[in-house]
């Protein structure tokens, strides 16, 4: 055992003394989780309003119900309008000054065409300079003239009795009137209503259920949580290209021929490659330290101690296992290698580490339960961002230590045919 | 102490080593001398248990290696041709990990640690990391390694490869004292100055064979009286051969177009100077080098060791 600590504590030595490598890998899931989070996460990071230019030449019920439409309930949240008058030729000049997404123009008669139940047209002017949001007040739009239609369709005999109300200049009959519009209007609706609303319209809103209480958000802010969610899936990529770079030491030892004097110890050729997992894991874990130090800092909400620890044990056991397998196989270093970052990266995108999984195209997602990392980065998510138990991750922490053993039992007999074969020495 | 019977090792169809067998005593500074490639590592990696012998076995105080390795290496210090150590480490820190792994720890570790440093003469750089070190320093370290434990037999291939002549007399010295103390050394080279130097007893290896053994003395009364004389001058090689083999005594032992070998068979190269001249070959210079290991090299290989 002390043979082993002392092999263990030159390589942590070695690190200590040339520490770039580390650094950057230890560096990259902060970095990566960092600049995702402020991207997407920032307090300014709300969803962009439609900014829309209206022109009511009309200045009727319809063109008024039109503009309204955008500035009641929800729309409100997205769109931002401001009324305009007499704006000259198509608009672009005005949309360019004020910055808008559309110029939504409602011609004079819109109204009384809409009323008579006669075509009418809404013009909608989109600025070439933005890109999605003129389609999303396109679309706004789209579906409002597509009501308007079928009201004006479905409600002919009431708004015939609007549009021929008298005292009406503006189109506004007396409340008289319009009590005995809306009884009208009221008894259409009731006749259409099988044929308007079908069963499942009336099923969804029976059924509704009250929403459940969420659970508070792991980091506390936004970017906070985007960090959280993030970051366990770069990390846990990062781990294992840390654990490939402890394996790999193996190699560059035989190079630099210190491998071949530690053979000719009085050491059993299974021992030395025990001696780098054991330093594989050993730095491996000092990283997964630290990274939970920095998550733990911006973390709000606690997580399963328990869960955690057993779940990091077995991450650290499944990456030093892989790594010790790929370079156990590799014929040399450069190989190795190259083996190594590209099935890391295969099984990162794969389990989600890039990507969120429901991204993901199916296919893909089919092979995902074949990546170490993506057991690895669920079992994270599900203790930080779900807040669940130890149990909850009890198939994560078995599929990784379990495989991990493996790959470790395999690698052993891989290392230890090269090395009483000279191969390494 | 150390003894080898009959190695054999062979890569693919190359025989490495073919049947060598070797003895050495404590105290004792065994020389392998040979030509790169003659086989010296290769043996020096089976006496290290780094190469299971195709054929023959090793032991070590009587141990057989192949059965017991662990306790054989044990009592072994290896210091390679390659400068092998960590250089992001200091030469104290890479000698206590070394020692480290022979078992040694806590007080005697650090004592033996310092022993094996003032032994080199590299106490005052002692904690400063070996990528600061000159050539000369890492030799001195490479070695310090193999004798942080004290070992009862040490294996040194060719340690001097280079370095400068002080830093390689200061090795030179180095292992002397520790055959003076009572270690087994084998000691591989190249350079027949040192192995003159230093070995009390050589082994002349060609081919992975020993080709003659004995002391520095018994090696050159292998040669008798004889002197071995070099001529270069324009010929070629068989016309050379022709023109000197009726020469009374004298046998060529290497020839080649411009070059020409001969021992004198104790006739003297005086008197066969003259009938050299007589024999028609246009020679521009000539050589005359009394009995000595490289006359004896090249008697027995037919080349000269720096070949």
């Amino acid at each position: 055992m002390r043979v082993l600590l002392a092999m263990v504590g030159k390589d942590l030595r070695r690190r200590v003394r040339s520490p770039l490598s580390t650094l950057l890998l230890l560096l990259f899931p902060l970095i990566f989780a960092g600049l995702i989070a402020v991207t997407f996460g920032g307090a300014e990071a709300k969803v962009p309003k439609v900014r829309l230019l209206i022109e009511d030449r009309d200045g009727g019920l319809a063109a008024q119900l039109v503009a309204a439409a955008f500035q009641r309930n929800e729309a409100a949240q997205y769109f931002e309008t401001e009324k305009v008058e007499n704006v000259p030729g198509d608009g672009a000049a005005l949309l360019e000054e004020k910055e808008a997404a559309a110029l939504l123009r409602l011609p004079a008669g819109f109204s009384d065409a809409v009323l008579a139940g006669r075509p009418a047209r809404i013009e909608l002017v989109k600025s070439p300079a933005q890109s999605i949001l003129p389609d999303v007040a396109e679309q706004v739009t789209t579906v409002l003239a597509d009501s308007l239609s079928a009201a004006s369709r479905l409600l002919r005999g009431p708004l015939d009795q609007i549009r021929t109300a008298p005292g009406a200049p503006q189109g506004m009959p007396s409340d008289q009137r319009v009590a005995e519009i809306s009884v009208l209007i009221n008894q259409v609706l009731t006749r259409s209503r099988p044929y308007l609303f079908p069963p499942v319209v009336t099923l969804e809103t029976a059924t509704r259920a009250e929403p459940k209480e969420s659970n508070p958000s792991p980091g506390g802010t936004p970017t906070g949580s985007i960090f959280l969610l993030v970051l366990p899936g770069i990390a846990v990529y990062s781990l294992f290209n840390l654990a490939d770079q402890g394996m790999r030491d193996l190699l560059v030892e035989a190079r630099l021929k210190t491998l071949r004097r530690q053979l000719a110890g009085p050491l059993a050729a299974g021992r030395v490659v025990v001696g780098k997992a054991l330093s594989t894991a050993a730095v491996s874990g000092l990283a997964l330290l630290v990274l939970t130090g920095v998550g733990a800092a911006v973390a709000v909400r606690g997580v399963s101690f328990a869960g955690f620890v057993l779940l990091s044990i077995a991450v650290v056991l499944a990456a030093t296992g892989f790594a010790s397998f790929v370079f156990g196989l590799a014929h040399g270093e450069r190989q190795g290698a190259t083996l190594a970052s590209i099935v890391s990266l295969v099984m990162a995108f794969a389990g989600g580490s890039f990507i969120p999984l429901n991204s993901l195209p199916a296919a893909l997602r089919a092979v995902s339960p074949f990546s170490l990392i993506f057991w690895a980065t669920q079992g994270y998510q599900k203790l930080i961002a779900d807040g669940a138990g130890v149990r909850a991750v009890l198939p994560h922490i078995g599929i990784l230590a379990g495989v991990g053993a493996v790959l470790l039992a395999l690698s052993a007999v891989l290392w230890r045919r090269r090395l009483l074969r000279g191969d390494l020495a | 102490m150390i003894r080898a019977e009959t190695l054999t090792k062979k890569f693919g169809d190359k025989t490495a080593v073919d049947g060598i067998s070797f003895q050495v005593e404590r105290g004792e500074i065994y020389g392998l001398l040979g030509p790169n490639g003659a086989g010296k590592t290769t043996t020096l990696s089976m006496l290290s248990g780094l190469l299971a012998p195709d054929a023959g076995r090793i032991t070590f105080e009587g141990v057989d290696l192949a059965r017991d390795p662990i306790m054989c290496k044990q009592r072994l210090g290896v210091v390679p041709q390659e400068v092998a150590l960590y250089e992001e480490l200091s030469a104290l820190e890479n000698v206590r990990f070394w020692g480290s792994l022979y078992g040694l720890s806590g007080k005697a570790l650090r004592e033996a640690a310092e022993r094996a440093l003032a032994r080199v003469g590299l106490t005052g750089r002692a904690k400063d990391a070996v990528k600061t070190y000159s050539g000369g320093m890492k030799r001195r370290l490479n070695l310090a390694l193999g004798l942080v434990h004290s070992p009862s037999a040490v294996l040194l291939d060719e340690v001097t490869v280079g370095i400068d002549p002080q830093a390689r007399a200061s090795i030179l010295d180095v292992v002397r004292e520790v055959a003076d103390a009572g270690t087994a050394v084998i000691y591989t080279t190249h350079y027949l100055e040192e192995a003159e130097r230093l070995c009390d007893r050589i082994a002349i290896v060609d081919h992975g064979k020993v080709l003659a053994e004995g002391t520095l003395d018994e090696l050159k009364a292998r040669l008798g009286e004889e002197e071995t004389v070099t001529l270069w001058g324009r010929f070629e090689a068989d016309a050379a051969r022709t023109a000197l083999s009726g020469l009374p005594g004298a046998r060529v032992i290497s020839a080649e177009p411009g070059r020409v070998a001969l021992t004198t068979g104790g006739n003297g190269a005086a008197g066969l100077l003259g009938t050299i001249h007589d024999c028609g070959l246009a020679i521009d210079r000539v050589a005359i080098e009394p009995p000595s290991l490289n006359a004896l090299f090249l008697k027995l290989t037919g080349r000269e060791l720096r070949d």
